[in-house]
């Protein structure tokens, strides 16, 4: 009887034990799960937030076959140091992915949120007739840092080419891997783009074939939704 | 333990509330789902409502005994506020839907009624509702308590709650209905009764529909296109109203109006445009009068029609240093848009603060809605630049040093 009770309640032990040892795996699972959420997520990692609050905004243009399309985007502010690292094109699932060029870093200067541009660097057409093009001159985003503080005046432009006319591109901005610390982090930064190719196009012959309104209304309503996903 | 202590949220004005939420839950929700309710040997369940004018829900149950003879008491059934319900400092109060006199270890039948009370604290996204039940003794102690959730279909809100079933969907219809008067209300013959009953009376009901009312603004340049359109689901702010006496109303506190179906209405215009946007909203003009709620009469638009279209007025162009000016590019701000077709687009989007331009649809003599109008997270205002060499130029308010037109409330759209 003794035996028995004795038995028992080492078996209740190991129990406990194998109950405390399956707990601590889950909370262990439970944090590393978080851990990759929060690091897919992009919204806030390491004390940057890789995206600025506020609305939504996007740019659309037109571009020649294999000509670079820019489109910009504000950074949120951080709390720490911040490396940016790489980036990726985040397409817009469903719809024409552009292939990604150029990636750089404009602090802003002459003009507030130049949203679109083509070329690179990123150049505007004439702000008059028979004037000189307008460049925006971009430093290299890997290694880029950023201190702390808001990014209220600093913009990142992506570019990116597609090659059949008649397509209209689009992208929902960028899969950016930035450094905090030792640690680094990788978020989606969402700043939508969209270019329509066309022939022959540069800077100042700049034919309207448009492409479809429907299609691009379209890609805002599905950029939104991803957006506001995170 | 008195049934005020149930009052565990309070608004400054709870029941305006009421008249949003109605509408609102009419336009959003289908069908409502039921539940039951156990607490030890007590069982409640809500069952579906009849048809037409009838009860919101009924509550029926068996209150159980503590003791081996049967003890008067009066059960109460509350309803208990969803978070939606409350914007960031607000308290919200509620006051008993229904009550009955009950002897323990009988059954109870409590109809929550269909009125302004029960729609408060109805969940506007899900359209759903919490309940509290609560039985006291005649010497003011708490005997029984209990929790359900109606209009949940799955269960588990808590431990009382064992099973689900429907009610019916709610009537649109009902929001016409002009209240009963106040003594002979369901709430006031509750209060006569049982003087504990905390309550609150409507009556008076007036409504003007149609009102155009400013939504936003929109602005665009010279032969460029500028598109004001709202997606589904927007959300605007608007002004409540508020008299003592029917007179002298000021401004107080703001409501929410969600339109959630439909896919909202667009228009563009081109060419030195500057101009308010309106949609169409009914109103509605209210007396409220009790123990828990502010005295008086109130107005606010309660719903939205999903239009929009030019307003009447033209809207101010760009505050610069107290300026009004028609030139973005004088604006350190001003954002380049590039001739042929290129275009920008940001999802939000409000007017310009402008105190007197709503007026209140019951009259001159009446206050002016206003300040936060027409606000809406889910507009979409696009710019095109439709011309073959000239810039057009975006620029707003900077106020918070952001070059971002994503940051920007009101976007200006101007040739150089």
């Amino acid at each position: 009887m003794t035996r028995a009770i004795s038995g028992a309640l080492r078996a209740a032990v190991h129990g406990r034990r194998a109950a405390a040892l399956l707990c601590a795996g889950l909370v262990l699972a439970l944090v590393l799960a978080l851990t990759l959420v929060l690091a897919a997520s992009g919204a806030g990692d390491g004390g940057f937030q890789l995206n600025p609050s506020g609305g939504l905004a996007g740019f659309g243009n037109f571009t020649g076959p294999g000509v670079p399309a820019d489109f910009s985007g504000f950074v949120g502010p951080s709390s720490v140091q911040v490396t940016l690292l790489s980036a990726t094109l985040l397409p817009i699932p469903g719809f024409p992915v552009p292939r990604l060029v150029h990636v750089g870093v404009h602090p802003v200067q002459e003009f507030g949120d130049v949203g679109e541009a083509n070329y690179w660097p990123p150049r505007l057409p004439p702000l008059y007739p028979g004037g000189a093009p307008i460049t925006m001159p971009v430093a290299a985003f890997h290694g880029y840092r950023l201190t702390p503080g808001r990014h209220s005046s600093l913009l990142i432009f992506y570019s990116f080419a597609g090659s059949r006319p008649g397509v209209d591109y689009f992208a929902a901005g960028l899969r950016v891997t930035y450094r905090v610390g030792q640690t680094d982090y990788t978020g989606n930064w969402y700043a939508y783009g969209s270019s329509c190719v066309t022939t022959p196009w540069n800077l100042t012959l700049r034919p309207r074939k448009h492409c479809s309104s429907a299609q691009a209304s379209r890609a805002v309503a599905a950029y939104t939704h991803m957006a506001k996903q995170g | 333990m008195k049934p005020s202590r149930l009052a565990l949220f309070v608004t400054k004005h709870p029941d305006r509330l009421a008249g949003l939420s109605l509408p609102l839950v009419a336009l959003g929700m289908a069908v409502f789902g039921l539940t039951s309710v156990t607490s030890g040997a007590a069982a409640a369940t809500t069952h579906p409502a009849s048809a037409g004018r009838g009860p919101l829900a009924v509550v029926t149950g068996l209150l159980p005994s503590p003791a081996s003879t049967a003890a008067p008491a009066t059960i109460y059934v509350y309803g208990v506020p969803q978070p939606t319900h409350m914007k960031p400092g607000e308290k919200l109060s509620v006051s008993a839907l229904a009550w009955q006199r009950v002897t323990t270890g009988s059954s109870f039948r409590l109809m929550i009624p269909d009125n302004r009370s029960s729609a408060a604290v109805i969940d506007r996204r899900t359209g759903r509702m919490n309940i509290q039940l609560d039985a006291f003794s005649p010497q003011g102690s708490q005997v029984w308590s209990a929790v359900a959730r109606v209009g949940h279909a799955a269960a588990a809100p808590g431990p009382a709650v064992t099973s689900v079933g429907r009610l019916k969907p709610y009537s649109m219809g009902l929001l016409r209905r002009t209240a009963a008067a106040t003594h002979t209300s369901p709430m006031a013959l509750a209060r006569q009764a049982t003087p504990q009953a905390p309550t609150c009376d409507y009556g008076d009901y007036t409504y003007r529909y149609g009102i155009a009312t400013r939504i936003g603004e929109l602005h665009a340049a010279s032969s460029n296109t500028g598109t004001y359109s709202y997606t589904s689901g927007v959300d605007s702010t608007f002004t409540v109203g508020f008299s003592g006496n029917g007179s002298g109303w000021s401004v107080d506190g703001n409501a929410g109006v969600t339109h959630t179906s439909g896919e909202g209405e667009a228009f563009n215009h081109g060419g030195y445009y500057s101009q308010y946007v309106d949609g169409k909203y009914d109103y509605e003009q209210w007396l409220q009068e009790g123990d828990t709620c502010q005295s008086g009469y109130f107005q606010v638009g309660y719903q939205w029609d999903g239009s929009a279209f030019p307003g009447y007025r033209g809207a101010p162009g760009r505050n610069i240093n107290g300026q009004f000016v028609n030139n973005c590019t004088s604006d350190p701000t001003n954002v380049p848009l590039p001739p042929d077709g290129s275009y920008a687009w940001k999802d939000q989007g409000t007017s310009y603060f402008w105190s007197s331009g709503i007026s209140s649809p019951w009259g001159a003599a009446s206050f002016s809605f206003g300040g936060s109008t027409g606000y809406s997270s889910n507009v979409k205002l696009e710019w095109k630049n439709d011309q073959s060499s000239h810039y057009s130029w975006l620029c707003g308010p900077n106020n918070d040093g952001e070059y971002n037109i994503s940051s920007w409330d009101r976007v200006y759209d101007y040739n150089s």
